[in-house]
């Protein structure tokens, strides 16, 4: 066990990220259990403490009598330089490990950006960056999550990539690793990645050879030996209802991002908006019942603590039972003190019901995301709503006391114009307008959110070329002329960030090693804008010969291979080629829930279906997929 | 509604909480024990729960006191047992009373506190008795407080009115300091550390942990834990 001086580590900020010992964290014998893990999370300890999926992974492993799980986050800069100080190397919370000595080391990858995030806790932890360089002696690096879908720019670090849900994964991985470890491992590592890639859902990058054309462009990624899948599926939970739930999670002491017990509705989204990757990750929509969820609810508060449980989902507002959970949840919870609070609000004045309904005393900004400002960008980007839905909504909203709306866009679209820019504006005075018509005060606040859109892989824009960096400044600055208000604030980052995002949202394995330079020139924590250094990136993709422009901006072929086309997410090609003609041509693609199929593929490919209580169980259709 | 006073130990394992982590740690737990509330009126209500100090990151403490409104009939021996078998490691009821309905804060009659303060010496062999005693005998002793607000001058004395014992072992001393905590202010034990080790020449250094032994009540008739008084 690693010790830790309180002399010194007092004087750092919040020491109690690093000293553990939180209420249902879990201490285990290493002697007594055949596979010990480490679970990481390359961010600081307030955001991976919020993070649901390591709360499920660490009850799921925890859960066996044969492995232990324990959780390692990014010490912050503070730490660090005392850790390096005092060649104190990366340690687990719970029983203060050296990392190295576990038998895995997980990585959840959420955003790109925490990327440098890794290579320096393998450094901290004194682990060789690179696969090739490490043997059994040393932890398996394995990973997963939204940018496992594309791995590539960090794939020669990785021994395992798990695609999809992992619950029932984790249980057969686990299953295997005590197997061979107990055999010692014969064949070594390669043996050992040979079995681990018969898993349905696991890619292992070493065993797969990458060609590029002459031209430097990408040829294509061949599984070099037989028996190792040439495409990897992504695994799905078919039964959310009956799988392991976490009802016993970490209560943390300190203050993190997300301090609520969390009750995760359904799983997926098909409202099909076509810049958005996790609703294409993540599909089937697949619902738990209201009765199941009332269950989770009722234990984890009494395991915690918790006075607020956070309903949570991608489009939580489009839970089939919504109404009926809040009932049974107020009624539950009703003297203990306890509130239920929505994290994403659909725009319409049905959610807003529902908000007023589990918002009854502390009327906290509202949030919408309208993500464009024009009705024919918005059909662009297919959200389906409309203008007169967000007025409805806000009207709802500021007749029931609300004053405060925040509204969330994004720029840099493909196929917009000044024009759809300006449409932004207009509804913040609208709806500013609005709140003085509806109240007859003036003391209304909109605030105006405005991201930089970055193409994702396995949507209908991963073809798209990035718009141009200073454009988007441009753009910035035109809208910002057009906002004169003192109760309109709009907000928006450099587009610096977004753009180098846009570069390993869409990478290659070769950008691996702009990622070692980079971090070797001091980049970490690059998703935090006080620490993105733009000028040290684009040094970094200098010494390393790579164009970061070839990756962000360049439109990709339709039938040019793809550095991700291995990794299947199960929508098609053909699909997702469509709905970008229907993007270009402003067409409208319904949500599947509850309509008609519309050929994603999903569904017959992995033999599923949707599960949604709309009409009183699951929903049998003819489903088909566009190939 | 009964008033429950408790005596609660910040563990080792709870050190480096804030006195907020740690309220709101010992609010948890009393939700979890399901114990019914006394809660304020208005738009965010809170527990009705008040703390006899705002104990800082660093420090544990041998005992920490609450009062707490209770709605419910059970008794404080079953109260007490509910609460510990869901408390966190490093916290733990140690004893309580029933109180009458009306008392006077806590934080308003807890005015005297015991330290020990910790930490390696860079001079085994010097002779601690000596060396305090030109502290321990001194009438006053100015000492320039820095807060992020405001830098001014305080008399150490004033606060610091019993001699501070030394006891070593291991290479390491530890400080024993009964400290006032007056209207007019208060002086940290880290404070006193430090100025030891800078105007007194005290064989220390910078490193210390720092151990709150008791929290008192002083007056007329002698010092009280708050368990002790009304």
């Amino acid at each position: 066990m690693i010790q830790l001086d309180t002399s010194w580590l007092q004087h750092v900020q919040k020491p109690a990220r690093y000293t553990g010992g939180e209420y249902n964290s879990i201490i285990k014998d290493h002697s007594t259990v055949d596979v010990t893990m480490a679970l990481g999370f390359p961010d600081v300890y307030e955001v991976a403490m919020s993070h649901l999926g390591i709360k499920i992974l660490y009850g799921l492993v925890n859960r066996r009598e044969d492995a232990v799980a324990e959780r390692v986050f990014a010490p912050w800069h503070d730490m660090e330089e005392e850790m390096r100080k005092r060649n104190i190397p990366l340690f687990s919370l719970e029983t203060r490990t050296p990392i190295k000595d576990f038998d895995v080391l997980g990585f959840t990858l959420q955003y790109e950006m925490s990327f440098t995030n890794i290579l320096n806790m393998l450094d901290l932890a004194g682990i060789p960056m690179y696969a090739k360089d490490r043997d059994m002696d040393f932890p398996l690096l394995v990973c997963g999550g939204p940018c496992a879908f594309n791995v590539e720019p960090i794939a020669d670090f990785f021994d395992i990539v798990s695609l999809g849900e992992s619950e029932e994964w984790g249980d057969e991985f686990i299953d295997l690793l005590k197997a061979e470890k107990a055999k010692g491992f014969p064949g070594g590592k390669e043996a050992f990645l040979r079995k681990v890639a018969q898993i349905p859902g696991t890619y292992c990058p070493a065993l797969y050879d990458v060609e590029y054309t002459e031209q430097g462009d990408f040829k294509s990624i061949t599984p070099h030996f037989e028996g190792v899948p040439a495409a990897i599926q992504k695994r799905i939970v078919e039964d959310v209802e009956h799988i392991f739930f976490p009802t016993k999670p970490i209560v943390p002491f300190l203050d993190v991002v997300h301090d609520r017990a969390v009750l995760e509705l359904f799983r997926g989204c098909t409202r099909g908006c076509r810049f958005c990757q996790a609703g294409m990750l993540y599909r089937p929509v697949r619902e738990r019942t209201p009765e199941r969820l009332l269950e989770i609810a009722k234990e984890t508060i009494a395991n915690t603590g918790y006075n607020e449980i956070s309903l949570m989902s991608l489009s939580s507002a489009d839970y089939s039972k919504l109404p009926e959970l809040v009932d049974m949840l107020m009624e539950e919870f009703k003297d203990k003190q306890v509130s239920v609070s929505l994290p994403s609000l659909r725009i319409d004045s049905f959610s807003i019901d529902i908000a007023k309904k589990v918002q009854q005393v502390r009327k906290s900004g509202l949030t919408f995301a309208p993500e464009a400002g024009s009705q024919r960008m918005r059909d662009v980007i297919n959200k389906g709503v409309s203008e007169e839905d967000l007025l409805a909504a806000c009207t709802n909203a500021f007749k029931s006391g609300w004053n405060t709306v925040k509204l969330y866009f994004m720029m840099g679209l493909p196929t917009e114009t000044d024009e759809d820019l300006a449409g932004i504006a207009d509804l913040a005075y609208k709806v500013l307008d609005l709140h003085r018509d509806i109240t007859g005060k003036r003391n209304g606040s909109v605030t105006v959110s405005v991201s930089f859109f970055v193409p994702k892989t396995h949507s209908p824009y991963q073809w798209y070329g990035q718009q141009d960096v200073e454009e988007i400044h441009r753009k910035q600055k035109y809208l910002k002329s057009l906002i004169n208000n003192r109760n309109i604030s709009y907000h928006y980052h450099d587009g610096y960030t977004g753009y180098m995002e846009a570069v390993f949202a869409r990478g290659d394995r070769r950008l691996s090693s702009v990622l070692v330079e980079a971090w070797k020139l001091g980049c970490k924590f690059d998703g935090w804008t006080e620490f993105f250094s733009y000028e040290t990136w684009l040094k970094a993709f200098e010494n390393c010969g790579i164009d970061p422009v070839y990756y962000a901006r360049r439109t990709r072929d339709f039938d040019e291979p793809l550095p991700w086309d291995h990794l299947d997410c199960t929508v098609s090609k053909a699909f997702l080629k469509r709905e970008w003609e229907q993007a270009v041509a402003a067409n409208l693609t319904p949500d599947c829930r509850r309509a008609p199929c519309k050929g994603c593929n999903v569904c017959p490919e992995l033999n599923t279906a949707i599960v949604d209580y709309k009409e009183g169980g699951r929903v049998e259709k003819v489903t088909f997929g566009l190939t | 509604m009964k008033k429950l006073r408790l005596a609660l130990h910040k563990g080792e394992e709870l050190r480096f909480l804030s006195h907020l982590d740690f309220a709101q740690a010992v609010e948890r737990m009393i939700r979890r024990a399901e114990i019914k509330m006394a809660y304020s009126e208005g738009f965010n209500p809170h527990m009705k729960i008040s703390f006899s100090s705002a104990l800082a990151l660093g420090v544990t403490a041998e005992a920490e006191y609450i009062d707490m409104d209770v709605l419910e009939e059970d008794t404080l021996e079953s109260i007490m047992e509910r609460l510990n078998r869901v408390a966190p490691h490093g916290l733990e009821v140690l004893g309580g009373k029933v109180m009458p309905e009306k008392v006077k804060k806590m934080m308003a009659i807890c005015n005297y506190a015991i330290y020990e303060v910790t930490g390696p010496v860079t001079d085994v062999d010097v002779d601690w008795d000596v060396l305090l005693k030109s502290f321990n005998d001194a009438t006053e002793i100015s000492y320039e407080k820095v807060t992020p607000k405001k830098t001014r001058f305080i008399d150490v004395k004033e606060f610091v009115k019993e001699p501070i014992v030394a006891t070593v072992k291991d290479g390491m001393v530890t400080l024993t300091m009964g400290i006032g905590i007056y209207p007019q202010g208060t002086i940290k034990p880290s404070e006193v550390w430090n100025l030891g080790h800078q105007q007194f020449n005290w064989p220390i250094t910078s490193c210390y942990e720092i151990n709150r032994k008791a929290i008192m009540v002083e007056n007329e008739s002698g010092r009280f834990t708050p368990l002790e008084v009304n």
